[in-house]
């Protein structure tokens, strides 16, 4: 009777929750999956079923293509710029943890993942730019040539990855720090009696240690990576201004799809493509954590 | 060299290293301010120069005066609060639930939340925007709630909060005492979940108000704008003034910066908690 | 193998000192027990020794050589962890070979040294394992293992079986005390369990909040425990102590309830004093002191039969070999040699010579 009771207050209190959730997650999901095995053009009624040719239509589609490579490499550039990078800054300052700087050290790693995409994209434009900003004044001080960072289409790549990165940075440090505090001291007390110096510690000691913390900092920067766009938006306009067409990344091609050339099912699809990237990832992190032994 | 004095010598290298490497992460938000202080003359000059020979508080005062800033921090601060509001909400009921009332419904329930949890926004958003325009909401913070109404890791988190930290004696007690179901959520379980409902706060307020692709796609029209989309469409409207765009995004960046430093220890809470889900 | 020794050694951490002063000498491949209750200062010498805190003042010598400033991986140590600390991430010819690995040694010699290792301790069938597929007892030998593969001058154990059942330990500290004397090699261990170290040392430290109390071996201890606090902590059950008072010239010592017990050279004391009884040596026949207690309680174990009674206000313990059952609350008569009554002054502690 009270079970009875206590089952109907669930489902009640659930349910608004579940509804909201329902319209605005799950039915979008659903859409996005039916949408992209369908043809829309925004303005018919009509939405006729295509089955898979909006996907074999992307795989010949340069443009796509193009924005697959693009947000493909910036993903994983960022990754492994940003992996090693914050696990040995996480290591120094955990190591200085009982300095006083070590809150300052903290705050300002992490400054910059807090600072809005925009804004932050922005302080970076001004610096990457080819003739107002201060890199290439720095290296033509130290006798080399200006380049164009923003309009070259390998270095605005770079320069995307290297804000991302920048960005991302702060949150890596962060989880690594809770990773480092969670590690058995004793253990590496045993290392320093067995001989090992700082660097060999951290290499032979901490590095495997950690190694599900690296897998997970590894996915979550990849998702976020593919996921790129502001940054792209800001830093990657072309030469007539249109922002982010000097390098096109996913989100951007799909959007361009949609509203600009009135292909919403083709867009779909693309959106089922980053769907299917994304859980691929994700699976393949479960899998190495599961046959690393699991937790 | 003694033990002491070895160990005194590599602290304070490594402390040298480590104050090298913030300064210069900060370096590109401390130009960015700098920057806003420079006449647009100054800007444009070769080769440039770090720190403002004449600084003048022009910029920002035509930012906030001769352009939509304000309204857009407006948009903005409303769309951040009313989201970090329904989230919360959302997210302390039913991670209550799925957490203490273990039925099949609900436990289904609860792999769904978790199963949308990794399927990035933009890959859903084009259906979700159709579905805002069908109810007339473009161009509204109504229409930018839609999308972050519910976040399914809250609503995670607080699962795991409330299995961790509420025993089920306690909800038992106050039932025997004849309690209602609703009373005990208010009374009882949201005093104790105060801290992780902070740091749940300071994420959703930080995730509405950093948000992009979802507004720009959302707001059309130029006073409808969130600050994000508001700063990345000014450069194509005002793009010889890099003055003024420095100003403007030095005034939106310093009072998030600000917020981070007062309420770090929530932030970082939150934040290392998303990073424990797994 | 080397001698250990330690000079005036004081630590502080922050404001608050704990360790007050310590001397005492180690030699050449003995087997020395620090014990003494939580919080006595013995983990913290011991882990000075390694070099794992930085030493406040005074000196510590390893064989000739002054080791204040050296680091531990020079300091030719070896150490046995409480939770073993073995890598986790390694498996047990791994973590043992790891020291030879950091020293570069080529990988035939490693798993030469390994394995003869491995033989000794009975774990070579594990070598391929990971830590956490062992037992207890395994990972404790492999935690031995990797100390003893480094041939250290000095090998320090910090409580190495407080973590295994009780029928594992008995069995293991016969094994270390084996393996002592197979490696000869001078060895510290830090216990709280005064029975390990009664076992197993040549020499044993008694400490206490941050002070040395006494020095000596096991035995010796036991017999002419220098002060209240070592007649106390060694010999298990314990040591049982009531106040007596004695006058000039009379041979007795008397309790607060009247009773007696009398000892020739009592007549050249004069005042008040404690007394201890250890229970093995009350009897409940022979010749000797005698004296009536109140039963309290008692405990049987088959073979030996534990009582707690009351006797002038105070509690005693007596232990006797034997079966004997006897109403709580009754009164009965027990002896003690009167050699065997410790005398202690009551306001410092320390042992009269009777």
């Amino acid at each position: 009777m009270l079970r009875r009771k206590r089952f109907w207050f669930a489902i009640m209190a659930i349910l608004p929750t579940f509804a909201i959730f329902g319209w605005v997650r799950l039915f979008p999901i659903i859409e996005t999956l039916r949408l992209s095995m369908h043809e829309w053009n925004l303005l018919s009624k009509n939405k006729p079923f295509v089955g898979f040719q909006n996907f074999i239509e992307l795989f010949g589609d340069n443009q796509f293509l193009d924005a697959l490579t693009n947000t493909a490499v910036i993903a994983f550039g960022a990754m492994a710029v940003t992996i090693p990078m914050s696990m040995g800054l996480a290591a120094i300052i955990y190591h200085r943890t009982r300095s006083r700087f070590a809150g300052f050290y903290e705050t300002a790693v992490f400054i910059p993942h807090v600072v809005s995409l925009v804004p932050a994209a922005m302080a970076w434009k001004w610096i990457f730019d080819a003739k107002l900003g201060p890199l290439n004044a720095l290296i033509m001080g130290l006798g080399g040539d200006a380049l164009p960072w923003l309009f070259d289409p390998v270095l605005s790549v770079i320069c995307i990855i290297f804000l991302v990165s920048w960005q991302t940075l702060g949150y890596g440090v962060l989880i690594y720090l809770v990773g480092f505090r969670n590690l058995p001291k004793s253990v590496f007390e045993a290392a320093q009696l067995d001989g090992a110096n700082g660097l060999q510690s951290f290499l032979h000691m901490s590095v495997p240690l950690l190694k599900p913390i690296t897998l997970y900092v590894s996915v979550v920067t990849l998702i976020s990576g593919f996921n790129v766009y502001a940054q792209a938006y800001v830093l990657a306009s072309d030469t007539q201004g249109a922002p982010g067409r000097q390098v096109r990344v996913l989100v951007l091609d799909m959007l361009e799809n949609s509203f600009q050339n009135f292909r919403v099912g083709y867009a779909a699809a693309e959106a089922v493509i980053l769907l299917s990237i994304v859980l691929l990832l994700t699976l393949i992190q479960f899998g190495l954590l599961r046959g690393k032994g699991g937790r | 060299m003694s033990a002491n004095a070895r160990v005194r010598r590599s602290n304070f290298l490594l402390d040298v290293t480590l104050f090298v490497i913030c300064i210069l992460l900060l370096t590109p938000l401390i130009l960015l301010i700098a920057n806003g202080f420079k006449t647009p003359q100054e800007m444009l000059v070769w080769p440039p120069t770090l720190f403002p020979k004449d600084p003048t508080l022009q910029n920002f005062h035509k930012v906030f005066t001769e352009t939509p800033l304000l309204r857009w921090m407006f948009n903005s601060l409303t769309f951040a609060i009313l989201s970090t509001i329904a989230i919360v909400a959302t997210s302390a009921l039913a991670g209550y639930i799925v957490g203490k009332f273990p039925f099949r419904t609900v436990n289904v329930i609860f792999i769904l939340f978790l199963a949308t949890a990794i399927i990035p926004f933009e890959v859903y958003m084009i259906p979700l925007y159709f579905q805002v325009k069908a109810l007339g909401l473009l161009n509204s913070v109504g229409g930018l709630l839609i999308g972050y109404l519910v976040m399914s890791f809250g609503i995670f988190l607080i699962r795991q909060n409330v299995i961790a930290s509420i025993p089920d004696e306690l909800l038992e007690a106050a039932r025997i005492d004849g309690a209602g179901e609703l009373w005990i959520f208010w009374y009882v379980v949201l005093p104790l979940l105060r801290g992780p409902l902070a740091a749940l706060a300071v994420l959703a307020f930080f995730q509405a108000w950093t948000t992009f692709a979802w507004p720009i796609i959302v707001m059309t029209r130029k006073t409808s704008f969130t600050i994000e989309v508001g700063l990345a469409n000014f450069q194509s409207a005002y793009t010889i003034d890099l003055s003024l765009l420095s100003a403007a995004s030095a005034a939106v960046m310093v009072p998030s910066v600000l917020a981070f430093v007062l309420l770090r220890r929530n932030f970082v809470e939150g934040i290392a908690a998303s990073g424990m889900k797994e | 193998m080397a001698t250990v020794e330690i000079k005036k050694l004081r630590k502080s951490f922050g404001d608050v000192e704990t360790l007050h002063g310590i001397s005492f000498t180690i030699p050449e491949g003995a087997f020395v027990a620090l014990v003494g209750p939580s919080g006595c200062g013995k983990s913290t010498i011991l882990r000075l020794i390694a070099g794992l805190e930085e030493i406040t003042s005074g000196k510590i010598y390893i064989g000739d050589d002054l080791i204040n400033d050296v680091e531990p991986k020079n300091r030719n140590i070896a150490m046995v962890f409480q939770n073993y600390a073995l890598y986790p991430h390694l498996t047990v010819a791994q973590n043992m070979g790891f020291s030879l690995k950091l020293l570069k040694k080529s990988k035939a010699e490693i798993e030469r040294a390994v394995k003869h290792t491995a033989e000794i301790l009975g774990v070579d069938k594990l070598l391929h394992r990971l830590p956490k597929q062992l037992s207890g007892g395994q990972r404790q030998r492999v935690a031995m293992g990797r100390a003893i593969v480094r041939q250290p001058k000095v090998f320090l154990f910090d409580e190495p079986l407080s973590n295994l059942d009780a029928k594992l330990r008995v069995q293991m500290r016969a094994e270390l005390k084996a393996l002592h004397r197979r490696l000869a090699t001078t060895t510290v261990y830090v216990t709280h369990d005064q029975i390990e170290a009664m076992t197993m040392a040549d020499i044993v430290v008694v400490m206490r909040d941050g002070n040395l109390e006494q020095v000596g071996r096991p035995l010796d201890l036991y017999d002419t425990p220098v002060n209240q606090f070592v007649a106390g902590f060694i010999g298990s059950p314990a040591m049982s102590f009531l106040p007596a008072t004695t006058m000039a010239g009379s041979s007795e010592m008397v309790l607060s309830d009247g009773q007696t017990l009398s000892k020739p050279t009592y007549a050249a004391l004069d005042g008040r004093y404690t007394i201890g009884l250890r229970p093995e040596h009350i009897r409940l026949s022979g010749d000797g002191a005698s004296f009536k207690v109140t039963i309290e309680a008692s405990e049987q174990t088959g073979s030996e039969t534990l009582l707690l009674a009351g006797l002038a206000d105070h509690k005693v313990t007596i232990l006797l070999r034997e079966r004997f059952d006897t109403p709580i609350g009754g009164v009965h008569a027990f002896v003690i040699d009167p050699a065997a009554i410790q005398l202690f002054d009551t306001k410092t502690g320390v042992r009269i010579e009777t």
